[in-house]
């Protein structure tokens, strides 16, 4: 047994394996005071929108099991869609977390975009009112995105437009589309462009704009 | 033997300074600089890390075998740094996404792995956790001062307040990451052999002062002496 305790093979292990337990202890403790819950993520998404938190409803949200959306013109993905009702107006709102393809270096910028609906509920009334930048993958141009960017897609007849053919592009040449460029990151402009199509896209085909 | 907290603290922020002197941790220094608040986050991260596990091996240097040093100090810096992410996403998310994929990978950072291997493993704990702060402080400086130099030529701001509209993309890329490194250590390097020079100076100065005051106490001696012998000699 002495020659056991005295073997330098088995106090290596037997250090390692204490280390390794207490601090799986600590982090497990540590886990569970510093836990930051689903709710909350969803609510600390809403504050960067609102400024405070509001009750919200899911109707898509790809992290609890549901398929995310994917437009067919490859413009990019959805993959969490809440409502929220303004009790005061009766309009309500719906939040859209939109990652856009076609970035530089096929990279994908993705959004939180806010649409508010009138109280009659027509689709093709529906505004965006904010834009929100929550990540990007790949975009060293991101600095030129100020808030110029993001305030080109408030356009009062977006869905009016975009049902009518038309889309959002960072090509400022094209007249015929919704224009929103920024001079010197082209790509990143489009994943940008790309994300707002996306939800439109969803808007158009998910919930009947189409029909 | 006393410890010379002076030397730990000039050799943490200036003579061996990890990210300018050594050049260790580049991956988070490139890749982190393009804003001074992403340094000063990043910076924070890395100092708790170092003082907490250097802390720790101080204290375990005597219980874990040397066959067996480097997994155990890489298991106490995964330990300190899972920890440092859990409190970032609770109490700071919006730092937390800045730092994004950076913050887990302060697990392999040399840094911290070299001073537990080359200090904390061989010294105190309060030398120890002194040593995990100052580098911390050393490694937060650079990055801060990096990361506002970026800012200011690549966004025209500094720490998210924007200054002018003027902007050179370049320092917000990769490319611009390695030159601005480059110009760093270039302006550390020339500022230290500088300060040497001066160094160096003073004390030839000092020593040439003091070999004429010696000299000049020999002629004197000389003198006396020729004056008493010619004396004598009367």
């Amino acid at each position: 047994m002495d020659r056991l305790f005295n073997n330098i093979w088995f106090k290596c292990i037997t250090v390692l394996l204490l280390i390794a337990a207490v601090s799986g202890g600590i982090l497990a403790i540590f886990n569970d005071v510093f836990y930051v819950s689903a709710e909350e993520r969803t609510q600390r998404a809403i504050k960067k929108i609102y400024g405070e938190e509001k009750e919200y409803s899911v109707l898509l949200d790809s992290e609890a099991g549901d398929t995310p959306f994917l437009d067919e013109k490859n413009y990019g993905r959805i993959d969490k869609i809440y409502t929220i009702d303004q009790p005061d107006t009766g309009e309500y709102d719906m939040l859209f977390n939109s990652t856009g393809f076609g970035g530089y270096k096929n990279g994908t910028i993705t959004v939180w975009v806010q649409v508010r609906f009138p109280a009659d509920g027509n689709i093709t009334d529906g505004e965006i009112i904010k834009v929100i930048l929550e990540s990007y993958e790949k975009q060293t141009l991101m600095s030129k995105f100020g808030e110029s960017f993001f305030s080109g897609f408030y356009l009062e007849d977006v869905t009016e437009r975009y049902f009518a053919g038309e889309h959002f592009t960072s090509d400022k040449n094209d007249t015929s589309n919704m224009t929103n460029p920024v001079s010197g990151a082209t790509y990143s402009a489009n994943a940008g462009c790309n994300a707002v199509n996306c939800v439109l896209e969803y808007l158009k085909t998910a919930v009947g704009g189409e029909e | 033997m006393k410890t010379n907290y002076k030397k730990i603290a000039a050799d943490g922020v200036i003579k061996s300074n990890p990210t300018l002197k050594l050049v260790l941790g580049t991956c988070p220094t490139l890749a982190l600089t393009t804003m001074a608040m992403n340094g000063i986050g990043m910076g924070a991260a890395v100092t708790f890390v170092l003082i907490c596990s250097n802390v720790l091996v101080s204290l375990l240097r005597k219980v874990i075998p040397s066959q067996v040093r480097i997994p155990a100090f890489v298991l106490i810096i995964a330990t300190f740094v899972t920890m440092t992410r859990l409190i970032l996403d609770k109490l700071l998310p919006d730092l937390y996404e800045s730092l994004g994929l950076y913050l887990p990978l302060i697990v392999v950072n040399c840094i911290i792995l070299a001073r537990a291997e080359s200090f904390a493993s061989k010294n105190g704990v309060l030398a120890s956790a002194a040593d995990g702060l100052f580098m911390g402080i050393g490694f937060t400086l650079a990055l801060t001062v990096m990361g506002a130099f970026r800012e200011i030529l690549g966004s025209g701001a500094v720490f998210g307040v924007k200054l002018w509209d003027f902007q050179i993309a370049f320092f917000s890329s990769s490319a611009g990451a390695f030159f601005t490194y480059g110009i760093f250590i270039a302006l550390f390097a020339f500022c230290e052999s500088l300060i040497s020079k001066k160094r160096k100076i003073k004390a030839y100065a000092e020593l040439c002062a003091e070999k004429q005051k010696s000299d000049a106490q020999n002629i004197d001696s000389v003198a006396v002496v020729s004056e008493s012998s010619s004396k004598e000699d009367k």
